[in-house]
């Protein structure tokens, strides 16, 4: 039986480090290839000497696939291709092509330059392994070789996220990456079609939360904010570069141009700058909104939100600064922070989760007192915000995305073990469709009955269906034709067709049959009882009695001798193909009865 | 010369055809005028190609053919098309029959039987449907006539068993615009077709076609507008067609499921997999509730769209629209709305200051958390969260429809219009401004969702804002402070986009008449007026002033007890907005003021009443102090403080600011004291301001 296997190497019942290899109809293919936040030794990056202990990894995988730009989901693929090897093609979208790069050059410097790390790629492995990439369009068909086809979705989540279908004949696999069910200021929601694959490996990050209304929480924030600038204090948002960054500039852009504000929006250079120069060439990877208006101004092009500059932040009066990194614990957010926080004017607005030990952290704790180093003694008076931007889908999200794509199979990877074990068994009970939910290292098996498909000469086609009632779809049809299974492929086409092609003489197999019929009459007479009695009985067949004393029904030839013992015994010998059989033999028993007086 | 030699090639082919069509109506050969059929008879003659039959077809069409030369033309065009082999030139043919069918005056009974006659021998599927089509022109310019209309239905049943999906489609789309409504006609005319076109047109609800089972579905909701009766049989089957691969078909079923919804609205229909049965409406609205977050937008509008006309569900299914059970981590967490209620309920009114605020509470059973909703759950949050603006804009308006027939729904829903109001399309904030008004006068705006509606006031688009103040027109605000909070919001608005003077001024009105007992308690902030002291009078041309004298005066309409408030300009301020911006200031009564009909100098009044009298009288007194020796100041004034009235009565206080210009006055220190005296520290402000 055709099976689909799955065996993840990272993000199996864990979020970071995606990484999962999918075996399907012969084909292997790498679902992304992303590195672990928590880890700085080996386990960062998936272990690829599961494919192959020896040797380039290009002869054990048929393509790899990147979902988007997210480290977590692309971190290793640099170390992936050049260190470990690997020559095959990488497919990713338009704007992930263009980010991932700047994401793991950033990467580089932090673990090499900062960490002081010797055993890393380099920028020269970044860029050949760029070099390896094919860029693909949303719903664009790939063919990675003559079986193998890959296509992509919208995923929301980030600017470039994708969820791919990788197919090869009739068995196909979705594979999620991260996505977002509900659209937000700068992207739409994922949406897939009815696909109906084999399998569908979603993300699992939010299984067991459903959240509230987005609406709530922009309002909050930008009332928060609008509050503060308005008694003159100064709004701090940490914020990393890409993602949640770009969603807040707009909501605070088209505030401010909504109630035509003065107070100047700031955001840190360098990252951000970089990356919000894709966004704006990215523009049909965004929402409706965004796409509508841009044809008189590009969203991102802002009219209120400029580059900071280390000076502004002593400025008077009221001002809101995006910085980077968004957890507060270095560069620039944490200089503002402390430059800031003495004054109850001021607010800061953690906009994502903060990492314990970091300051973010500890103020969102509530602590009022930090302890910089130096032994200096920080007092927070500024207020503390804590504002949840999250673009994952949630449970109710994830069964939604189920519903659309009507998989046959789930199996859910990104995420935590224990809340994947109550989407599990949601999944089972409302599709009814069995879930997996592999641990790293552990293979899924599962078995597939792919249809398969068979050509049909028209002809044949057309004939068939004008016998009976109206095709219908949901019905399955009995079909008479000869199936020829040549070359790999499968032809359904007709007998005669059929022995012209094969160079086969056609035979003829014939039935025939002896009936006993008591009768004492003439020959003749025997047959034109016969001949009466079939044509009252067949009405719907066309029988004929021919000149030389024969009878045909349809195809089927009766013929009477007299006994050569006994006269009163007339020998009725019925001959019929094959083909009518069933008629063939209805007609015997028929005549085996023998004939009805009345008749006669 | 060309037109001229046009013409009489014309003159002589309408010989021609005089001779060649002596058989045919002899009124129509009389025509004198160069005939069109002529010419065209002419040209397709002429044609030696496909190509150029079709060239001449096209430009034939381009030009209009007179009512009484329809016949002939179309005679000609059957003539040509029994001929033709080229498909392409008879689909036009047949194209042009019914184009020609349509002309104004034009009785195309003439013409049918010639119609169905082609349809016989037609093998192009191409060709068969274009003549169906025909039919059904002719079909509909012949309606009054029940045998013609039997006849075409007859011949589309028989086609409907054809192959090619674009003849069934036509013969769908034809029975459902000509199919027997009236059951008596049809057990007069014994014929198979006549009898069940429900029937029929229900068994292409499987066809394997998308577009036949759309047009399936279009001919029932047609034969339901003809006022045909739909079977209830039929709901099942609609239901089955909501998980339908195409959104055609899905937009198409939603449309008839809501149909046999407001026809059967309280049939009970069983819910599967369970023994529970529920009215056919409530489940009708499950299912579409369900269809709001389809995977097509286009389904989700129409989804979104029809909600809003299901007046008769349940409200217990209603309100389920704006459930969301949110959990998190398999707790269950209230949601921001609920917080903000519970908020404002305990008195702290903002919040959000912790981390973790909205920290999940209870832990939730996980056996009995329903992630896929059968039924309506959460419809309206998914409709507004949507990514397309034209589902938002859909789902609001649905909310306001609903909202409209139930008070109780209007209050639920108002947490997620106001939301609405911070949309990124502008479209969209306006329409659900527009709709809270429409439904305000079932709900009462908490102060707190008062000030999100408020906060909308600084929004630049003029459109926005002139919306918002009707919507605070006709609002209904609960608390004094309330009232408050809008007035300072319509004045910050004033200050910052002036323009907007009339129709803030007009809001003040309605918000005023609305909420006279909210005003009252405000009037002598409002008016900075003073028990015992003269304020200074303000600007009378000053919009602001002049906006909260418009709430004043439109409260005072219906609370006698307010002009006892005024001080006396008010009374000349309203004299003179009552000429000058009569559409804004109501005709007051106002007891014992003879000001109000003639606004004359106020100090002639005063003396009327005994108590300020006498008050004047002590104050005069003190007055004179200065012409006294120090002890009798002294004495004086206690005696005066001692017998000082009651002090609500005392108004008329203006005589103790001309003691404060005498800067050298020694007795002003005893001023002071009557001032401590009636523990009035504002008084005591105004007069150190004053110095």
């Amino acid at each position: 039986m055709p099976e689909i296997k799955v065996t993840p190497l990272g993000a199996g019942q864990d979020v970071g480090r995606s990484c999962i290899l999918v075996s399907i109809a012969g084909k292997n293919v790498m679902l992304d290839c992303g590195m672990h936040m928590g880890y700085n030794d080996d386990r960062r990056f998936p272990d690829f000497s599961y494919i192959t202990q020896n040797g380039r990894l290009t002869d054990f995988l048929d393509c790899v696939i990147i979902s988007h730009f997210h480290l977590d989901h692309c971190g290793a693929l640099p170390y992936f291709s050049e260190m470990v090897g690997y020559d095959g093609p990488i497919y990713m979208t338009h704007p992930t092509k263009a980010i991932c790069p700047i994401l793991l050059e950033d990467y580089r410097k932090i673990t090499v330059d900062k960490k002081g790390e010797t055993n890393f790629f380099t920028s020269q492995m970044i860029k050949d392994c760029m070099k390896k990439v094919v860029a693909v369009h949303l719903h664009q068909t790939v063919q990675v070789d003559e079986e193998l086809e890959i296509k992509a979705y919208y995923a929301g989540h980030v600017l470039g996220a994708a969820m791919f279908q990788i197919k090869v004949g009739c068995e196909s696999v979705v594979y999620t990456g991260d996505y977002n069910m509900t659209p937000d200021r700068h992207l739409g929601a994922a949406w897939i079609d009815k696909c109906r694959p084999d399998l569908l490996i979603s993300e699992s990050t939010y299984a067991t939360t459903i959240r509230d209304s987005k609406r709530c929480r922009e309002r909050d924030f930008l009332k928060k904010v609008h509050e503060t600038v308005e008694r003159g204090g100064k709004v701090l948002i940490p914020v990393f570069a890409l993602g949640r960054a770009q969603e807040l500039c707009i909501l605070l852009e088209t505030f401010w141009e909504r109630m035509n504000l003065k107070a100047p929006i700031y955001f840190s250079t360098g990252l951000t700058e970089k990356a919000n120069h894709y966004y704006k060439l990215f523009i049909t990877w965004t929402n409706q909104k965004i796409r509508k208006t841009f044809v008189q101004r590009n969203m991102f092009e802002f009219k209120h939100i400029k580059a900071f500059d280390r000076a502004f932040a002593d400025n008077p009066g009221p001002m809101v600064v995006f910085a980077t990194p968004g957890m507060l614990h270095a560069g620039q957010s944490l200089q503002i922070f402390r430059k800031w926080a003495g004054n109850e004017k001021n607010m800061v607005i953690m906009p994502g989760y903060c990492v314990q030990g970091t300051v973010g952290h500890k103020i969102l704790s509530g602590q009022r007192k930090l302890e910089m180093e130096g032994r200096q003694i920080l007092e927070v008076k500024m207020q503390v915000e804590y504002m949840s931007f999250s673009a994952h889908a949630d449970a109710k999200g994830i069964m939604q995305l189920i519903r659309q794509a009507e998989p046959r199979n789930v199996l859910l990877v990104h995420g935590e073990a224990k809340k994947m074990e109550f989407l599990k068994q949601k999944i089972e009970q409302e599709f009814h469709v069995s879930c997996y939910m592999p641990a790293n290292g552990e293979t899924t098996t599962i078995f597939t009955n792919p249809s398969i498909p068979v050509d049909i000469s028209l002809g044949l086609l057309k004939r068939e269906t004008a016998i009976g009632l109206l095709p219908d779809g949901k019905k399955p049809k009995l079909m008479h034709g000869t199936l020829i299974m040549k070359d790999n492929s499968f032809r359904l086409v007709s007998p005669e067709q059929a022995l012209k092609e094969l160079g086969l003489a056609e035979h003829q197999l014939r039935f025939t049959c002896r009936v006993h019929i008591q009768d004492p009459r003439k020959e003749h007479e025997t047959v034109l009882r016969v001949y009466n009695h079939l044509k009252g009985v067949l009405k719907d067949y066309s029988v004929q009695h021919l000149p030389d004393g024969s009878i045909t029904v349809e195809s089927i030839l009766i013929q009477a001798t007299a006994h050569s013992e006994d006269q009163g015994t007339k020998v009725l010998l019925v001959s019929w193909t094959y083909q009518d059989e069933e008629l063939g033999s209805y007609l015997t028993s028929l005549l085996k009865k023998g004939l009805p007086q009345s008749t006669s | 010369m060309a037109a001229h030699l046009k013409k009489r090639v014309y003159e002589e082919f309408t010989k021609v055809v005089q001779q060649q069509h002596e058989d045919l109506s002899a009124k129509k050969l009389r025509l004198t005028k160069p005939s069109k059929s002529a010419a065209l008879h002419v040209d397709l003659c002429k044609a030696t190609s496909p190509a150029d039959a079709l060239q001449y077809l096209l430009q034939f069409a381009r030009k209009p053919v007179e009512v009484e030369s329809v016949e002939g033309v179309v005679r000609i065009l059957l003539e040509h098309y029994y001929k033709e082999n080229d498909a392409s030139v008879r689909l036009k043919i047949a194209s042009l029959l019914g184009l020609l069918s349509k002309t104004a005056g034009f009785s195309p009974d003439c013409i049918m039987d010639d119609a169905i006659n082609t349809l016989q021998n037609e093998k192009s599927h191409q060709v068969l449907a274009q003549l169906l089509d025909t039919l059904l022109v002719i079909g509909t310019k012949l309606t009054e006539n029940p045998s013609v209309r039997m006849r075409l239905v007859e011949v589309a049943c028989k086609h409907l068993t054809d192959s090619s999906h674009g003849v069934r489609n036509k013969c769908l789309q034809l029975i459902g615009c000509l199919g027997p409504v009236e059951k008596g006609v049809a057990k007069e005319v014994e014929s198979q077709a006549a009898k069940d076109v429900q029937k029929i047109i229900g068994d292409h609800f499987n066809d394997q076609d998308p577009r036949v089972r759309t047009a399936a579905i279009k001919a029932m909701l047609q034969l339901h507008e003809r006022g045909l009766k739909l079977q209830q049989a039929i709901y099942s089957q609609a239901c089955k067609l909501l998980a339908d691969d195409y959104e055609q078909v899905r937009s198409a079923a939603v449309q008839l499921i809501w149909v046999l919804s407001q026809l059967y609205p309280e049939s009970i229909v069983p819910i599967p997999s369970s023994n529970e049965e529920i009215r056919l409406v409530d489940d009708a609205f499950g299912k579409i509730c369900h269809m709001v977050s389809d995977g097509s937008w286009v389904v989700r509008v129409q989804a979104a769209k029809l909600l809003g006309s299901m007046q008769q569900v349940s409200s217990h299914f209603l309100e389920q629209t704006l459930d969301k059970k949110l959990m998190s981590d398999l707790r269950r967490k209230r949601t921001a709305h609920e917080r903000a209620k519970e908020l404002y309920s305990s008195g702290e009114f903002s919040s959000g200051r912790k981390w973790g605020d909205d920290a999940p509470k209870e832990e939730i059973d996980t056996g009995a958390v329903n992630l896929i909703e059968s039924g309506a759950c959460g419809a309206f949050v998914h409709g507004l969260e949507d990514e397309m603006y034209e589902v938002r804009i859909a789902a609001v308006e649905a909310l306001c429809m609903l909202a409209q027939s139930s008070p109780s729904f209007a209050e639920k829903c108002l947490d997620f219009l106001v939301d609405m109001f911070n949309d990124e399309i502008e479209e969209v904030r306006l329409q659900s401004i527009h709709t809270m008004r429409k439904i305000s006068n079932n709900i009462t705006l908490r102060e707190d969702q008062l000030d999100t509606v408020l906060a909308v006031l600084e929004d630049s688009s003029r459109d926005i804002r002139e919306a918002l103040h009707e919507l605070l027109c006709c609002t209904n605000v609960s608390t004094k402070e309330g009232i408050h909070l809008a007035l300072v919001e319509l004045l910050k608005n004033l200050t910052k986009y002036p323009t907007d003077r009339e129709s803030i001024w007009k809001c003040l009105k309605f918000l005023g008449s609305r909420h006279p007992t909210l005003v009252l308690p405000l009037v002598p902030e409002l008016l900075s007026t003073h028990p015992f002291f003269d304020t200074p009078e303000p600007d009378m041309d000053d919009p602001a002033y002049i906006a909260v004298l418009v709430l004043i005066f439109n409260a005072a309409k219906s609370c006698p007890t307010m002009p006892a408030l005024f001080s006396d300009h008010t009374f000349r301020h309203y004299a003179y907005l009552r000429d000058s911006l009569s559409h804004l200031v109501p005709p007051l009564r106002l007891p014992g003021r003879k000001l109000v009909s003639s606004p004359v100098s106020p100090s002639i009044t005063p003396h009327e009443d005994p108590s300020q009298q006498f008050l004047h009288q002590s104050l005069e007194r003190v007055y004179n102090l200065q012409h006294l020796d120090p002890q009798g100041i002294q004495e004086l004034l206690e005696f005066t403080i001692r017998f000082l009235p009651p002090v609500p009565l005392i108004k008329d206080f203006g005589i103790l600011h001309q003691f404060e210009n005498q800067r050298d006055f020694s007795g002003i220190n005893n001023i002071v004291r009557i001032i401590e005296l009636f523990r009035l520290e504002k008084a005591f402000k105004i007069i150190q301001y004053n110095h």
